[in-house]
């Protein structure tokens, strides 16, 4: 699939910020439902972990996914934006039924393709234990920062940071539609984006399960982020596969900013997007 | 001599410069010597508001601001007025709603406002003594209408209102005093070492009240850092104003002054950064986010200074929680770290710290030797430059 957004208007017109993506998703083998929900349409990437029991799940994941469409046709993901869809998102769910006593909420990471002073960049963002990495040839690297029990210990200072605990992971701090603080206080983090960047979304289903240095082999043997994408969920499966599992792998092809602050200049009127399948 | 004066003026003999021109008069610091004083007043003479009255002031005092003496200074037409203080003086302007005082203490620069309807402004030093006495008895003013006296106090009916009513005070046949030498005695001359070194705080740094710019309690107080007030373009430059935290406006707004070409420029500033105009007087507001200069990389990149800058090979912003992402600069080099220095704009003062970098910064000032940037932020000043090793240079230029 190529896609090209022109936009001759637009000052960034000269950045290039192509990208290349895949995903996966499974419901595992214990779950009856996959509350997990993913959009891999650009400029916006995103894992939503639904829960709340019933369908309620799946409609908060969804419904994430469908306030983060907004950004479809766009070229760039803005904070000001994505406070917008998470505060739409946050209201939506709020009015979501649910027959159980659990109300409904969802995680949500991901990235948005963003642009600072003419350097294309990575918008990273999250809310709960969803989480997004950066595997590069220095290794794999964990952007954003689950909000946690677990987490939270780990901040305080009560736990070491490589803390393998069997309980309370699953326990999270802060969702959509389900905190007391509404809209949730999205954490977000902006890295600039340089070629071979590959950039993994994915929910707990796959990090609660598979180690770190597996993730890695798996990130540096397939080139196709869509093979590493289903590789990743087969190894969760592998591994029990006892929760909804979501990889979403985007890799960056060609970046190139415009200006002083890049000296590979070059000016292309468009956006080359080259995406594998949803 | 002048006979144009059209309001009455008194002086009071003491310590200090008493200057008065056609429209305006100022008290101003007794330790500086009579010279710049006469400098400052001769250019007054030929004409100028109370902006001109600060750049005189300024560029006599070698343009920097960490020169500039205490003053009061009032300008005036028809009774509606324009007031700068600094330092340990006093401006109190009466009028028929009561009295307004205007004061210079706790300003890193200077307070400035703009009044209406005085009638009588008295410019006065700072001390419990004289705060307290009040107006000077009657007897005690003597006339000024133009020239530089050693005076403690300056009282200017400025009102026409009050002339009318009084008609005696607006008919003062004031003798104009003489410039010679003869007639003034000279207060001993100011020894260098009476100017505050660079390093120095900038006036009374203790207790900072709230004044005119507002709450001066940042980190970025006058006196706390490390670095001095650096002149450096030899115009003006200043450093630990705050941002306005209340009063006027936005949280993080940001106390300016306007160029004739409606540019942004510091407080102070005599000439604007941008186009070289002569900066008004006029004080304003702007939002935050507005950049205050930039940031040059040897390898050609610039930033404009605004929020925070992460520098590094690969620089990350991390868990920002607000909405206002900051600027990364990235340095395609493998001896930097990949987030290696992060610099920060708080009003119009720059910081660095070094955020744990493998091979460290360096500070580059003047003639300075080069020192280490720490992990506790240090303050910038303009002409200063990063030494991030290998020739990778971050400048923050000299602005025009």
């Amino acid at each position: 699939m190529t896609r090209t957004v022109p936009d001759t208007e637009d000052p960034t017109a000269g950045v290039r910020f192509t990208v290349r993506w895949g995903s996966m998703t499974h419901r595992g083998y214990v779950r009856t439902r996959n509350e997990d929900a993913f959009l891999a349409d650009p400029p916006v990437f995103l894992v939503a972990d639904g829960m709340g029991g019933h369908d309620a799940g799946d409609a908060a994941s969804s419904i994430t996914v469908e306030e983060c469409r907004a950004f479809t046709g766009s070229r760039w993901v803005d904070v000001d934006g994505l406070h917008a869809a998470v505060a739409s998102a946050d209201e939506r769910i709020r009015h979501v039924p649910s027959s159980s006593e659990a109300r409904p909420g969802t995680t949500l990471t991901g990235i948005g393709l963003s642009q600072q002073g003419g350097t294309p960049c990575w918008l990273v963002f999250n809310v709960g234990d969803s989480r997004t990495y950066r595997f590069t040839e220095r290794g794999l690297e964990q952007i954003s920062v689950d909000h946690s029990r677990v987490q939270e210990l780990i901040d305080a200072g009560e736990l070491p940071s490589d803390a393998d605990v069997p309980f309370g992971r699953n326990v999270i701090t802060r969702a959509l539609g389900m905190g007391a603080q509404r809209p949730p206080t999205l954490d977000k983090w902006l890295l600039v984006a340089v070629p071979g960047d590959r950039m993994l979304l994915c929910s707990d289903g796959l990090t609660d399960v598979v180690p770190d240095d597996l993730i890695s082999q798996a990130l540096l043997r397939a080139a196709d982020p869509e093979t590493a994408a289903g590789q990743l969920v087969a190894l969760a499966l592998e591994a029990g596969g006892r929760d909804n599992i979501t990889a979403v792998v985007v890799d960056a092809l060609d970046v190139r900013g415009y200006g002083p602050a890049s000296s590979a200049a070059e000016s292309t009127p468009a956006t080359t997007l080259i995406g594998g399948g949803q | 001599m002048r006979t144009t004066f059209g309001t009455a003026l008194g002086w009071v003999p003491g310590e200090h410069h008493g200057l008065a021109w056609d429209g305006g008069c100022a008290l101003i610091e007794g330790t500086v010597p009579l010279s710049t004083a006469i400098a400052v007043w001769s250019r007054m003479e030929s004409g100028g508001d109370l902006s001109s009255f600060l750049q005189a002031l300024t560029d006599v005092c070698d343009g920097s601001l960490l020169h500039v003496p205490g003053f009061a200074a009032l300008m005036a037409r028809e009774g509606s007025g324009h007031v700068a203080v600094r330092g340990s003086f006093v401006l109190v302007a009466t009028s028929a709603s009561g009295d307004v005082r205007c004061e210079g203490q706790g300003v890193t620069t200077w307070a400035e406002r703009r009044l209406d309807a005085i009638d009588i402004a008295r410019l006065a030093p700072v001390e419990p003594d004289a705060a307290a006495a009040g107006p000077p008895a009657a007897g005690d003013e003597r006339p000024l209408v133009c020239g530089v006296v050693p005076a403690s106090q300056l009282v200017w009916q400025v009102g026409s209102t009050r002339d009318e009513a009084d008609p005696a005070a607006s008919s003062v046949e004031a003798e104009p005093a003489a410039l010679s030498a003869e007639s003034i005695p000279l207060p001993p001359p100011r020894p260098e070492t009476a100017v505050a070194p660079p390093d120095g705080p900038i006036g009374p740094t203790d207790d900072l009240p709230e004044s005119e710019w507002g709450p001066a309690d940042a980190p970025s107080g006058a006196g706390e850092g490390p670095a001095g007030l650096a002149d450096h373009d030899g115009q003006t430059i200043m450093r630990g104003l705050s941002p306005l935290t209340s009063g006027d406006g936005v949280p993080g707004s940001l106390a300016a002054v306007l160029c004739d070409a409606g540019h942004v420029n510091p407080p102070g500033r005599s000439r604007c950064r941008a186009c070289g105009k002569p900066v008004g007087g006029q004080k304003t507001m702007v939002a935050p986010g507005v950049p205050i200069g930039w940031v040059e990389a040897s390898s050609g990149q610039s930033v404009e200074l605004t929020g925070t800058i992460i520098v590094g090979r690969q620089p990350m912003a991390a868990r920002v929680e607000g909405d206002r992402m900051p600027s990364l600069l990235a340095l395609p080099f493998g001896h930097i770290s990949g987030s290696h220095l992060e610099i920060c704009v708080e009003g119009w003062a720059v910081f660095a710290r070094d955020v744990n970098s493998t091979n460290g910064t360096f500070l580059l000032r003047g003639q300075e030797p080069p020192r280490r940037v720490p992990e506790d932020r240090i303050q910038l000043d303009s002409g200063d430059v990063l030494d991030l090793g290998h020739g990778v240079k971050l400048t923050f230029p000299e602005m025009a």
